[in-house]
């Protein structure tokens, strides 16, 4: 999904939402389609008065309904899919043009509340989004109260105070970073950085993994109490903290590093451990040269490649496979995952083939533990399968 | 798949270096190694003064095989860089192995098929007594502080150390240590059960 390029402005059009909320299955298309052109109708666009950058405004206003009556609606798949209302605040947050397949004029202010595609039931998109779901259930909780309160047409005012606390939770969808982060930034900018980081951090702690910001153009940080809030040191500060996560990162991989606090030692180490693997890599490598006249490799290759698919396959539940399907599920989530998901592949993978790992016999191979478990367990397969061929041979 | 290209393309850093990039990455080494090695063999066979070019040759072949098994990170390319530049520039007695492994990574570019390379430029590794404070001076005129000092002092071993590591800035400079730690890893382990179980 492409995030969505306009920043702030008006919203969409819903005609006549009683009848399609009915029916879930053309509002996820619709939202789909909204989320994949993320064109406004033009007929529909209804004057950008609201303004409010990608702020939420009333469902009840976009229905047209009583205030009862969207409330109750509101509530109802609140109960039932809360990774629904995940995707409807997440969605919500941005701007809404709903395109529904028979365009209607009904004007709309900016934005519709959130947990409006939660009645649409948008289980697949939730589904998706089911990270969120811990964190926008709060928010789900406060959106029809919103709703509730802005029952003709919300103005601007509220639809901006209520989408910046409610902003900045689902936030970091990956798919809509650029349009959620602008209007975020604008209102920094503006100087309405609010102070209340830890209120963002709170309200997002669900998103953490996705907070990372691997895949934003932008990281967004709110000023921290005291601290200027002018461009250039926020830029600076949100440089200085992707640094910092990515040392933190570099502090868990080599091992020892965890301990020692303070950037300058970790560099050490990590600069010692660099120059320790590229030494062990040439000296291997010499013992390879002086090792390699003797051994036909010619032979070996072809069982190696062979033996290669095998360990592959026959690790679907093991290594090889394991690690395919947890990686390529875990390209959004933090490498821990895909790591742990390994280490009790590890784990498993040895109790199998007891035998193969005694006659190996090589248990400087067991000795790295944490993270270099991760690089372990594919070439310890090959080498197994390499140790009965040539043992074999 | 879409974050993958992204940090091919360098504008997006990832946090975390992809795992998807690193699956696979044993048996597309030892594919690539055990195969350039089971050339290197039959040619090394008639050639007297083996056992130097044999290492070189070797190193060679691992460093080649870490490029190719490990795609798509900049100190990758970077070390392919200078590979091809030891492989054209060094005169040495003809391998068809590098001069194919060579081309296997060059599909466009016309190379010099000359002789081999087997001398691969290492940097000189700065061992931890190289660089004390001392070296690191610049003189009371300097604005930094002790500690920052030392940072980019460092962080200036660390550019020197990782294959291309001038060319980055500070975010990808160190994402890219990580994905060639975990890569040098990976190849440490491979290099270890090869040879240790012949």
């Amino acid at each position: 999904m492409e995030p969505t390029r306009s920043s702030g402005a008006g919203s969409g059009n819903s005609g006549t939402y009683t009848p399609e909320i009915e029916e879930s299955l053309r509002f996820e298309e619709e939202i789909q389609s909204l989320m994949r052109d993320n064109t406004m109708h033009p007929s529909l666009e209804p004057p950008p008065a609201s303004g409010g950058g990608g702020g939420s405004s009333s469902f009840t206003a976009l229905l047209g309904l009583p205030a009862n009556q969207a409330v109750e609606l509101l509530h109802q798949p609140d109960s039932d899919d809360s990774p629904a209302v995940a995707a409807a605040a997440t969605s919500g947050r941005e701007l809404w043009r709903f395109r529904l397949r028979d365009p209607k004029a009904l004007t709309l202010p900016s934005g519709f509340s959130p947990t409006f595609p939660s009645n649409a039931a948008l289980v697949e998109r939730a589904a998706r989004l089911s990270v969120f779901a811990a964190e926008d259930s709060p928010e789900a909780a406060s959106v029809p109260s919103h709703s509730g309160d802005r029952f003709p047409k919300p103005k601007a005012e509220p639809a901006d105070s209520d989408s910046q606390p409610i902003c900045p939770i689902p936030g970091e969808r990956p798919q809509r970073p650029a349009k959620r982060k602008e209007a975020e930034k604008g209102n920094k900018v503006k100087g309405a950085a609010k102070k209340t980081k830890s209120a963002e951090e709170g309200s997002a702690k669900g998103a953490e993994e996705n907070t990372a910001g691997e895949k934003l153009p932008y990281v967004h940080v709110r000023a921290r109490r005291g601290q200027a809030t002018d461009s250039h040191s926020l830029a600076e500060r949100a440089r200085r903290e992707k640094i910092s996560a990515r040392m933190k990162l570099l502090q868990e991989l080599v091992p020892g590093c965890s301990k020692i606090s303070g950037t300058a030692l970790v560099l050490d180490e990590i600069i010692n451990h660099v120059q320790s693997l590229q030494r062990q890599v040439e000296l291997l490598s010499m013992r390879l040269a002086a090792v390699h006249p003797r051994i036909d490799f010619s032979g070996l290759d072809s069982f190696l490649s062979a033996e290669c698919g095998r360990v592959s396959v026959g690790n679907g539940r093991g290594g090889g496979g394991m690690e395919q399907s947890a990686w390529t599920e875990a390209t959004d989530e933090s490498r821990r995952q895909p790591q742990q998901q390994i280490w009790h592949v590890d784990l498993v993978h040895p109790h199998q083939t007891p035998s193969v790992w005694e006659r190996v016999d090589s248990p400087h191979l067991f000795v790295h533990p944490g993270t270099s478990l991760f690089g372990y367990d594919p070439a310890n397969s090959v080498s197994l399968h390499s140790n009965q061929l040539k043992t074999e041979l | 798949m879409g974050d993958m290209q992204r940090s091919k393309r360098g504008r997006v850093y990832p946090l975390k270096p992809n795992a998807i990039t690193y699956t696979g990455f044993t048996h597309k080494y030892v594919s690539h190694l055990l195969s350039a090695l089971a050339k290197a063999t039959t040619l090394f066979s008639c050639e007297g003064n083996k056992d130097e070019n044999m290492e070189k040759m070797v190193r060679f072949e691992a460093d080649m095989a870490l490029v190719l098994s490990a795609g798509g990170f900049k100190w990758s390319r970077a070390l392919k860089r200078k590979l091809e530049k030891s492989a054209s520039s060094s005169q040495l007695h003809q391998l068809t192995t590098c001069q194919s492994s060579i081309l296997r990574v060059n599909k466009r570019k016309t190379l010099d098929h000359r002789r081999t390379p087997l001398t691969i430029p290492r940097p000189p590794v700065p061992t931890k007594a190289n660089w004390p404070k001392r070296t690191c001076r610049r003189g009371s005129y300097n604005k930094k502080t002790g500690g920052e000092r030392e940072f980019g002092c460092r962080i200036r071993i660390l550019r020197r150390i990782l294959p291309g590591g001038n060319e980055m800035d500070l975010c990808e400079l160190l994402s890219e240590v990580e994905s060639y730690v975990v890569c040098l890893q990976l190849q440490v382990n491979i290099l270890k059960s090869l040879v240790e179980t012949p």
